[in-house]
């Protein structure tokens, strides 16, 4: 990850120790990646404002205990998918999916999604119903698997495969739709 | 993992297209904040008071070997006398020449118009040094963002959509509302070192969003084909 290479240890050793000017630095040398994760995860601008906030008061909270100053980027990555997780879960409604579907459409994948623009990509993952979004995003950006997703969010591991793939076909079809309308 | 999740997982450092707002920072400093932040305008107080004792501590400093033995003599006899008498007047022989002068009075004089003019100067300049900080980022950032504003005005785009990037001009102009109000607080409250680094913040993201913009739009020209550029607009930023 390039955000872990590029901020000094002394940074962080000095944040560790409560210096607001290196808090500062810390925070906005993050501040733009973690924000990123909070939107997709939250899908609304306000809530991914809160989360970022409170992550950042854990983050703050807990620097002095942090080891590893080198391991800061991935530490501060998840505290903000927890924060994430924490504050989402609370308007996550799991709908009905039919998984059978969901293993035909697998089967059909193709690489459709190679030649849209990242910003696309991503704009069109906040389009995605809260539920299925979250458990998109944790599966494939934050590394996270069923059985991590189940436990996080509390519900069982079909479920979570289930809500991936709903999530899947409507971020295709949604991508789809635009590309139609902007091209005319 | 499918091939989606794969490639996700590998661009997923190339989707940090969000900024927050600068409340964010502000708000989280004002709760974590343990010690008491400084303003510029202190620091350059702290630094005015400083240049003014070394100032003082030069004065004395210098007129020490031009002082003939009896010279000094006179002076540890008139230090000992306002010493005695008015010893909450001690700094009076650099501020007031006028009164009891230490040692030959054609060289007295020089050092207390340096102390005055220090003195002058730090109520009067304050202000200006810290607008002029301002204007500086200002103008050098402008300058750069105007360059980078131009070039995407002026590069075709073919798609049929205008509304392709309306995403960043959304963001942009939020980011320049902020830096509007932020500015406005500047003026308000005088400089500090949290606005300073906002005002820096900001237009880094302004940057940023320029350069993610020129990105995104070479990557779509790049996946339309020539034959199919029948189209073109350009974006007015």
């Amino acid at each position: 990850m390039k955000a872990q290479t590029d901020i000094s240890i002394s940074v962080i050793n000095q944040a560790k120790n409560g210096d607001s000017v290196a808090c500062g630095q810390l925070y906005h040398h993050f501040s733009k990646s973690m924000f990123s994760i909070c939107m997709r995860m939250a899908g609304d601008r306000a809530l991914a404002e809160d989360i970022l906030h409170d992550a950042f008061i854990t983050v703050f909270k807990n620097l002095p205990q942090l080891k590893q100053p080198e391991a800061v980027a991935g530490w501060i990555r998840r505290i903000v998918v927890n924060e994430c997780i924490r504050q989402t879960s609370k308007q996550i409604k799991m709908y009905e999916w039919n998984s059978e579907a969901a293993d035909i459409e697998d089967e059909k994948d193709t690489d459709w999604y190679k030649n849209i623009s990242l910003a696309r990509i991503h704009e069109a993952i906040k389009e995605l119903p809260d539920g299925c979004r979250q458990v998109f995003v944790l599966y494939t950006m934050e590394g996270l698997t069923h059985k991590n997703i189940s436990e996080a969010i509390g519900v069982s591991e079909g479920t979570s495969k289930s809500q991936y793939h709903r999530a899947k076909t409507l971020l295709k079809e949604n991508i789809i739709n635009y590309l139609k309308v902007a091209n005319g | 993992m499918d091939n989606l999740s794969n490639f996700l997982n590998d661009h997923r450092d190339e989707m940090d297209f969000e900024s927050p707002s600068p409340e964010v920072w502000q708000k989280l400093h004002k709760q974590t904040k343990k010690t008491p932040v400084v303003s510029i305008k202190k620091w350059l107080y702290v630094a005015a008071a400083c240049a003014l004792f070394a100032s003082g501590l030069l004065y004395l400093m210098q007129e020490k070997p031009v002082a003939t033995p009896g010279a000094l003599a006179e002076v540890n006899s008139t230090k000992k006398d306002t010493a005695i008498k008015t010893p909450v007047e001690q700094p009076v022989p650099v501020t007031e020449p006028t009164e009891t002068p230490l040692i030959a009075s054609n060289k007295t004089e020089q050092p207390v118009k340096k102390i005055k003019t220090i003195k002058e100067k730090p109520a009067r300049t304050i202000d200006n040094e810290v607008q002029m900080a301002v204007k500086n980022i200002d103008n050098n950032f402008n300058k750069i963002l105007n360059t980078q504003l131009n070039n995407i005005n002026q590069t075709p785009i073919y798609t049929a959509s205008n509304d392709l990037f309306s995403g960043f001009k959304k963001q942009y102009r939020q980011l320049e509302k902020d830096e509007k109000q932020l500015k406005s607080d500047i003026a308000s409250f005088g400089m500090n070192e949290q606005l300073l680094q906002q005002l820096i913040f900001i237009n880094q993201q302004k940057l940023n969003l320029l350069k993610d913009l020129q990105i995104e739009i070479s990557k779509v020209n790049n996946n339309t084909p020539a034959q199919e550029r029948t189209k073109q607009h350009y974006l007015k930023m």
